[in-house]
C-alpha cells in the first residue's frame, strides 16, 4: 500500500514538473520565440498522433503486463477531459442492463516516460449518471456477476456513481524491467423508489510484473491479484409491503428457500491473474499474449448469521499469437486468438434451521457455463504523414449454459465478422482522427432446454427473453471524429473534443443509439 | 522458426480449438414415444371399492403439455391405464371417484392424488409405469373453520388496517349442532419459525397462546346444518374508519379483552355476544396474525377454565443460536389436546414456511395469502374452505381444502 | 524463438489446469422411507404415497410402491421434507391385524449419504 501512494504522488508530481516545464515554454513563447512554438508545435503533432494511434493499442491492448508499458509510447501526454453520453434502446438487450444509459464524467490521465529508465502512468475519474428500466436485477456489476444476483419482477431505474483511478510505473534495471500497476473503482448504485436497492462497489487489481529483454525479443511474465467487494441490499419504505426478491441461481432459476425476506447480501472474493507475453523487439517477428484469471466470488446473505448460499468461479483465459512486419511507411499483423470463459457455480446445501442458523451440509455444482470465441485477424496501417490503419477480425462463438436441476440448458453458436479503421491526418496545428468500426453476428445454432411446466409467466417471460436476445443477431457501426487543436502560443497545451456515435442493430431487441461527446485538454 | 511454418502452426492450433467447441455434446436424437403404465390402488379395509371417473394427467415439465387418458380398467385389484407421451418429466395427477361399501350404505368420496417430477424413460426392456395410492380420508363430520381472513384492508392512504379481521365457523355436519363450549384457538409457535421444542408434544398436543370459548351453557346456541356464523375480533362498522373496509357490526360473535392497558382498551358491541377469554397472550386485545404465521383450530375442551388454566400450562425450552453464541431460550404457553381439537387450519407463506405447527393427523398442509413476509398483496384477501357438493371439504389438509389468496367473503 | 513459445504453451497450460475448480457433481442420491407403528405392533402392508420435498428448490418426489414399510425414491441431495398419507394394514403382538387410514410426516430430514434413511412413526387417523 505505501508504494501504492508513493506511486500516486509520483503520478501528481510528475504532472506538475510536466506542467511546469510546459509552462516555462509558454514563458518563452510569450517572448516571441517561433522556433520554439514550431517545435512545441511538431511535439504537439508526434506525440498526440502517438497516443491516439489505433495501431499502438491493437499492439498493446491484449498485453496486461506494466512491465512492458513502458515501451507502449515513446513520448509523455496528459490529458483532462469532460464526456457526457447517452445510450437508448428500442427494448433491452439484457433485461437486467437496462434499456438505455445517461452518463456524465470527468476524467484525467497521464503517460510520462522518466528518462531512459523509468515510466509512470495514471489516471483518475468521476463519473455519475442514471440506467434505465432495470428488471430482475438489483445488484451491481450483473456482467461480473450473473447468474448469482439479486432481482424482483419489478426494477426501476438505478443512479450510479463511480470513482476510479488507476497508477503504474515501470523500472528498467540492465535487461529486466520491472513494472506494477494498481487499477481501483469505488461504485455506488442505488434507487429512491420501492423496491429500493442499494449496491457499493469496491473493486482493487494489482499487477506486478517482469519483463527481460533478449536479443530479438522481450519476453514479460506478471501476476496479480484481484479484491472485489459488494454490498448489496433492498429496502420497502411503503407500509403496504413488499415484493418478493429471489436469489438467483442461473438461466431463471431461484435458490427457493432462501427466496422472499432475505433482501441483505454481500458478494467478497480474492482473485488471481497470470500473463505471459512475448514481443519482437525488432520489425518483425511473432509475438503472444496469454493471460488467465480466476475470480471466486462468495454470495453471503447477511440476515441469516452470513451464510454464504453460493460461490462463483468466473475464470478467463485469452491469448493471441501472430506475427508482425512493420516498416516506417508500413505494417501488417496476421493473428489468431482465442477468449475463453467460463464460470461454476457451487450452490450451499443448508441444514436444519435454528432461529437463522443454518448448518453447511456440503455443496453441489448447479451451475456452469462457458463461452468460447476463436478468431484469425489482420491488421495493417499506412502512411508516414497521413496514417490510416485497419483491423479485420472472422470468428467464431460458441455459447453453454446449465443448470443441474430441474434442469435447464441454453446454447448458441455465431460467426462473425467485424472491421475497425482509423485515419489520422495532421496539418498545421490540427490532427484530426476519424474512426469507423463495424460487425456482424451471425446465428448458425441455439438450443433452448427449460422446465417450462414449472415455471410462472414473469419467469417464463424473462428466460425466453434473455434467451431470444443472446442467439438474436446483430450488427454494429460507430463512427468517431476527434479533432486536436493548438492555438498559436498555447506551447505545449492543446484542446481537443471528440464524438462519437454508434448504432447496434439486433434482430431481436431491434435498435440501441449511443452517442458521447468529450472535451478536454492535452499537454 | 520462419514465418511460415509460424502461419501453419497457428492455423492448425485454430483447426483444433474450434473443433473442440463445435463438439455439441446436447443430444439431438428425437425424443423417443414411451407407453406410460399408470395404476391406481385402492385403500385397504374397503369393501366393493370401485373407481370411477378416473382421469390422469400427465404434464411435462419441459413444455407443459398435458397427455390426458381416463381408460382405467381392472386388473388384479388395481385400475390401470396406459398413456402414451414423449420420453421427459412429467407431473402425474389423477383424480376420479371412489365407491365403496360403509355399513350397508354406498358412500362415494371424489379423490384425487398427485406425483410430481415423475421420469419417463424409454426401455426397450423395462416398463415404464407410476403407481399411485387412492385416498379416501375425510375427517368427522361437525364444525368446521370455513374462512379466516387475518390480513386486514388498506386504508385509501395505503396504510395497514387491522381492525376488521373475522373467522367463520361452519357446521359441516347433516344435523343442527351447538356453538357452546367449542373454543377458538391460536398457535403459541410460528409456521416461519421452527425451532427445536423440548418437550416435543405436537403429535399429542397443539401448543397454544390464546382460547376463546363460545358462551353458553349447552344449547343456547344452535348452527344448523350447512350454515356458518362470523366472528368478528371488533363488530362495528369499520367503513367509517376505513371506507376499504366493510360493516361487521352485525357479527353473529366478537372476541372481546378486558385489557390491562388502559391505553389499549378493546371495543365491545353491546348487540354483539362476546367469546369467553380463557386466555390469551396479549395484554390488550386479541388480533389474528395478519402476516398469517399461525395456525387456528376449533376445540372441544374437555375440562373447565379453571382446571385449564392451572393443568395445562406448560414451559417449552429452545435453543436460539447466533453466530458462535448460544442462548437457552423459553417460552410459557399451553398444551391442548389433540383429542379435543375438531378442526385445524395451519397458515404460513412460501418464502417463509418452515414447519406445520400441528400434527400432520390434524392438518398435513397449510394455506395462505400473499407469497412472501409483508406481502403488499395480500390484503382484503382470506382463505377459504373450498365445497364440493354443497358440503365444505375436510380432509384435514388444508393445501387442499382451502382455496388460497381468495377475495374475502365479505367483499362478494 | 521455438524454445520460448514452447515454454509459454506449457506455463499457459499448466495455468488453465490450476484454475480449474472442484465440480461437486454428487448429485442425486436413494431415500428410503421407512413407516414404524411403535412397540406393539408391526407394519403388515402400506397403501400409500409417500412424497419427499426438497427444501431448497421447493421440487418433489413421490412414491406408492412399498416393500413391506418402506418405499425408496431416487431423489437429489439435499434436505428434504416428508409426507406420507394411507392406509395401513398392523399385525399386533396378539396374532391380529388391523387395518387403519395413517399419516407420517417429518418435517426436516437429510438426504445426503447413499442410501440415506428415514424412519418415521404413524399417527392413525381412524
Amino acid at each position: 500500500m505505501r508504494r501504492m501512494m508513493n506511486l500516486m504522488i509520483a503520478v501528481v508530481m510528475a504532472t506538475a514538473i510536466h506542467v511546469a516545464a510546459m509552462a516555462q515554454t509558454d514563458t518563452a513563447k510569450l517572448n516571441g520565440n517561433d522556433s520554439l512554438d514550431s517545435s512545441s508545435r511538431e511535439a504537439f503533432l508526434s506525440r498526440t498522433m502517438e497516443h491516439v494511434d489505433l495501431w499502438k493499442q491493437i499492439s498493446y491492448e491484449r498485453n496486461g503486463n506494466p512491465a512492458v508499458q513502458s515501451d507502449r509510447y515513446a513520448t509523455g501526454l496528459s490529458q483532462i477531459q469532460v464526456y457526457w453520453q447517452r445510450t437508448g434502446l428500442d427494448k433491452p438487450i439484457a433485461l437486467q442492463e437496462g434499456s438505455g444509459r445517461t452518463i456524465y464524467g470527468a476524467e484525467a490521465s497521464t503517460f510520462m516516460p522518466l528518462g531512459k529508465r523509468n515510466t509512470i502512468w495514471g489516471a483518475a475519474s468521476y463519473q455519475a449518471g442514471k440506467k434505465n428500466d432495470i428488471r430482475w436485477c438489483e445488484t451491481s456489476d450483473y456482467a461480473l456477476l450473473y447468474p448469482y444476483v439479486l432481482a424482483d419482477t419489478l426494477g426501476g431505474e438505478m443512479q450510479n456513481e463511480r470513482y476510479a483511478f488507476n497508477g503504474g510505473c515501470a523500472t528498467r534495471l540492465g535487461q529486466f524491467v520491472i513494472g506494477e500497476e494498481l487499477d481501483f473503482r469505488a461504485e455506488h448504485e442505488y434507487r429512491s423508489t420501492d423496491p429500493r436497492p442499494r449496491g457499493i462497489v469496491t473493486d482493487m487489481t494489482l499487477r506486478l510484473g517482469v519483463a527481460y529483454v533478449l536479443p530479438e525479443y522481450t519476453v514479460g511474465v506478471a501476476v496479480g491479484g484481484r479484491f472485489y467487494k459488494q454490498t448489496n441490499d433492498v429496502d420497502f419504505y411503503k407500509e403496504s409491503g413488499v415484493i418478493a426478491e429471489y436469489q438467483m441461481t442461473g438461466l431463471g432459476s431461484d435458490y427457493k428457500r432462501f427466496r422472499g425476506a432475505n433482501r441483505d447480501a454481500y458478494y467478497k472474493s480474492t482473485g488471481w491473474i497470470a500473463s505471459v507475453n512475448l514481443m519482437p523487439k525488432g520489425k518483425q517477428g511473432c509475438f503472444v499474449d496469454t493471460e488467465l484469471s480466476d475470480l471466486p466470488v462468495q454470495r453471503i446473505l447477511t440476515t441469516l448469521n452470513s451464510m454464504p448460499i453460493s460461490k462463483l468461479y468466473v475464470t478467463r483465459m485469452t491469448s493471441r499469437m501472430g506475427w508482425k512486419d512493420e516498416s516506417e511507411r508500413m505494417g501488417w499483423r496476421a493473428f489468431a486468438g482465442a477468449d475463453l470463459q467460463w464460470r461454476q457455480g457451487d450452490e450451499l446445501i443448508a441444514g436444519s434451521s435454528s432461529s437463522t442458523e443454518y448448518d453447511e451440509m456440503g455443496h453441489l455444482t448447479m451451475y456452469k457455463n462457458r463461452l468460447t470465441d476463436l478468431y484469425l485477424g489482420f491488421a495493417m496501417r499506412t502512411g508516414l504523414k497521413n496514417r490510416l490503419t485497419a483491423e479485420c477480425q472472422l470468428g467464431y462463438q460458441d455459447y453453454w449454459s446449465r443448470y443441474v436441476y430441474p434442469e435447464r440448458k441454453f446454447s448458441f453458436d455465431k460467426i462473425y465478422g467485424s472491421l475497425r479503421s482509423q485515419l489520422l491526418i495532421p496539418f498545421d496545428r490540427w490532427l484530426i482522427a476519424t474512426s469507423l468500426s463495424a460487425s456482424y453476428f451471425k446465428n448458425t445454432n441455439d438450443k433452448t432446454v427449460m422446465p417450462y411446466g414449472l415455471m410462472d409467466s414473469n419467469n417464463r417471460y424473462m428466460v425466453d427473453y434473455l434467451t431470444a436476445s443472446s442467439a438474436a443477431d446483430f450488427v454494429t457501426c460507430d463512427l468517431g471524429f476527434r479533432a486536436d487543436y493548438q492555438p498559436k502560443g498555447w506551447g505545449g497545451y492543446a484542446l481537443f473534443g471528440r464524438l462519437d456515435a454508434g448504432l447496434v442493430h439486433s434482430t431481436y431487441s431491434d435498435n440501441a443509439a449511443t452517442v458521447r461527446l468529450a472535451l478536454g485538454l492535452t499537454f | 522458426m520462419n514465418k511460415f511454418k509460424f502461419f501453419a502452426t497457428m492455423l492448425a492450433m485454430s483447426a483444433i480449438g474450434a473443433s473442440f467447441v463445435a463438439c455439441d455434446d446436447d443430444d439431438d436424437n428425437e425424443i423417443p414415444m414411451v407407453n406410460h403404465v399408470v395404476k391406481l390402488t385402492v385403500p385397504m379395509g374397503l369393501q366393493d371399492v370401485t373407481v370411477d371417473d378416473a382421469t390422469v394427467t400427465m404434464t411435462n415439465n419441459e413444455n407443459g403439455k398435458e397427455y390426458t387418458s381416463s381408460q382405467f380398467v381392472l386388473v388384479n385389484d388395481e385400475y390401470v391405464d396406459t398413456v402414451t407421451v414423449p420420453q421427459g418429466i412429467y407431473s402425474v395427477n389423477v383424480r376420479g371417484k371412489v365407491s365403496y361399501m360403509l355399513d350397508g350404505t354406498k358412500v362415494s368420496n371424489n379423490v384425487k392424488s398427485t406425483q410430481e417430477n415423475v421420469p419417463v424413460n424409454y426401455s426397450a426392456t423395462i416398463e415404464s409405469k407410476s403407481a399411485m395410492a387412492l385416498v379416501t380420508y375425510n375427517a368427522k363430520e361437525g364444525f368446521v373453520i370455513s374462512e379466516i381472513f387475518f390480513t386486514g384492508t388498506l386504508t385509501p392512504e395505503g396504510k395497514q388496517y387491522s381492525d376488521d379481521q373475522y373467522i367463520k365457523i361452519a357446521n359441516n355436519s347433516d344435523s343442527t349442532l351447538y356453538l357452546d363450549g367449542l373454543a377458538i384457538v391460536e398457535s403459541e409457535f410460528l409456521t416461519t419459525d421452527k425451532q427445536d421444542y423440548t418437550p416435543d408434544l405436537m403429535n399429542e398436543a397443539m401448543s397454544i397462546d390464546a382460547i376463546y370459548l363460545f358462551p353458553g351453557s349447552g344449547k343456547d346456541y344452535p348452527l344448523e346444518a350447512g350454515k356458518e356464523i362470523l366472528v368478528a375480533v371488533n363488530a362495528k362498522d369499520h367503513r367509517e374508519f376505513n371506507a376499504n373496509s366493510f360493516d361487521l357490526s352485525k357479527a353473529d360473535f366478537e372476541f372481546y379483552d378486558d385489557a390491562e392497558n388502559p391505553d389499549f382498551q378493546d371495543e365491545q358491541n353491546p348487540n354483539v355476544p362476546d367469546l369467553m377469554n380463557w386466555y390469551d397472550y396479549s395484554y390488550s386485545y386479541f388480533g389474528f396474525h395478519n402476516r398469517g404465521f399461525k395456525a387456528y383450530a376449533l376445540a372441544k375442551p374437555e375440562c373447565d377454565m379453571e382446571t385449564f388454566v392451572k393443568d395445562y400450562l406448560y414451559t417449552a425450552t429452545y435453543v436460539f443460536t447466533f453466530g458462535e453464541y448460544s442462548f437457552d431460550m423459553d417460552t410459557e404457553c399451553y398444551k391442548l389436546p389433540n383429542s379435543w381439537i375438531v378442526d385445524a387450519v395451519n397458515l404460513s407463506v412460501e418464502d417463509s414456511y418452515q414447519w406445520n405447527v400441528t400434527a400432520s393427523s390434524l392438518d398435513a398442509g397449510w394455506a395462505h395469502c400473499g407469497s412472501v413476509d409483508h406481502d403488499q398483496n395480500r390484503y382484503g384477501k382470506s382463505v377459504i374452505r373450498k365445497k364440493d357438493g354443497g358440503k365444505w371439504i375436510d380432509t384435514n389438509n388444508s393445501t387442499n381444502d382451502f382455496e388460497s389468496d381468495a377475495q374475502a367473503s365479505l367483499f362478494k | 524463438m521455438k524454445r520460448l513459445l514452447y515454454i509459454i504453451l506449457v506455463l499457459t497450460l499448466l495455468a488453465a489446469a490450476w484454475s480449474c475448480h472442484k465440480d461437486y457433481d454428487d448429485f442425486f442420491t436413494v431415500a428410503q422411507v421407512q413407516l414404524t407403528a411403535g412397540d406393539t405392533c408391526t407394519v403388515e402392508k402400506v397403501q400409500g404415497t409417500v412424497t419427499v420435498t426438497n427444501l431448497s428448490n421447493g421440487q418433489s418426489f413421490s412414491s406408492s410402491t412399498f416393500e413391506g414399510n418402506f418405499t425408496t425414491i431416487e431423489v437429489m441431495r439435499g434436505p428434504y421434507s416428508v409426507a406420507v398419507e394411507g392406509t395401513i394394514s398392523l399385525r399386533h403382538t396378539d396374532g391380529s391385524s388391523t387395518i387403519h387410514q395413517f399419516r407420517a410426516s417429518e418435517n426436516y430430514c437429510e438426504f445426503l449419504r447413499h442410501p440415506s434413511v428415514v424412519k418415521l412413526s404413524i399417527l392413525l387417523m381412524s
